[in-house]
């Protein structure tokens, strides 16, 4: 299929790409970009590894066109360090052990993120309720709660000492 | 086991101490290299082909 050109801007930055008009996201960023950190678990939109952000919404690049997302602002894990320093939720997954194997994990921080974006204080049921859109075959879900739970409580204590 | 029979932990180096997972921050950055994320020189894309149909089974 021929190529055409396509602007993605991904994680900041702008990218000017020759890609084919199926071409997914999701082998846009990992082939045509290097970006490895998006997972290709299931391939047809069931586990969540593959979650990245369109705009602040998480889609799942498996089954995204990358065409549709021009002009739209993506992030993917490798975006969502903050100055190159982990975040209160990636130090607490390790803390925790909220990663096992680890190759779900970068979908869940991405959907984590959301979540503390959208809800920074949720509860119990409404952490469960935004992780049931991700899978862990290790099936270390417990860790991912305590992890998450700790990351809310260090942010609250962070915020609380810058005032 | 009861706490109060657990052993004194103290004189352990490892056991009874928090650990800190040395890969944690690879997997939690999506740097972290699976077998799927490795491009090689040279490297071929292959793949299984299966007989579309089976021959045969005797029971015995």
């Amino acid at each position: 299929m021929k190529k055409e050109l396509i602007e993605l801007r991904v994680n900041g930055l702008l990218h000017e790409l020759a890609i084919e008009p199926s071409a997914l996201l999701l082998d846009v960023l990992r082939r045509d970009l290097g970006l490895t950190g998006s997972k290709r678990g299931c391939d047809d939109s069931s586990c969540g590894a593959c979650t990245v952000l369109v705009d602040g919404t998480p889609m799942l690049a498996c089954t995204l066109l990358a065409f549709s997302c021009e002009g739209q602002e993506i992030t993917t894990v490798e975006g969502i360090s903050e100055h190159g320093s982990l975040t209160a939720i990636q130090k607490a997954y390790g803390d925790w052990g909220g990663a096992q194997c680890g190759y779900c994990t970068p979908g869940f921080m991405i959907t984590v993120k959301h979540l503390l974006s959208v809800n920074p204080d949720p509860t119990e049921e409404e952490i469960r309720a935004a992780l049931s859109s991700n899978l862990c075959r290790c099936t270390g879900y417990t860790q991912m709660y305590q992890a998450i739970k700790a990351a809310i409580e260090a942010e609250k204590k962070g915020m609380a000492t810058a005032k | 086991m009861p706490n109060d029979q657990r052993p004194e932990t103290n004189d352990y180096s490892i056991i009874g101490k928090s650990v800190a997972m040395i890969d944690a921050a690879e997997k939690t950055t999506g740097s972290g290299k699976y077998a799927d994320d490795l491009s090689l020189r040279g490297m071929s894309p292959a793949s299984l082909r299966s007989p579309k149909r089976l021959p045969k089974r005797r029971s015995s």
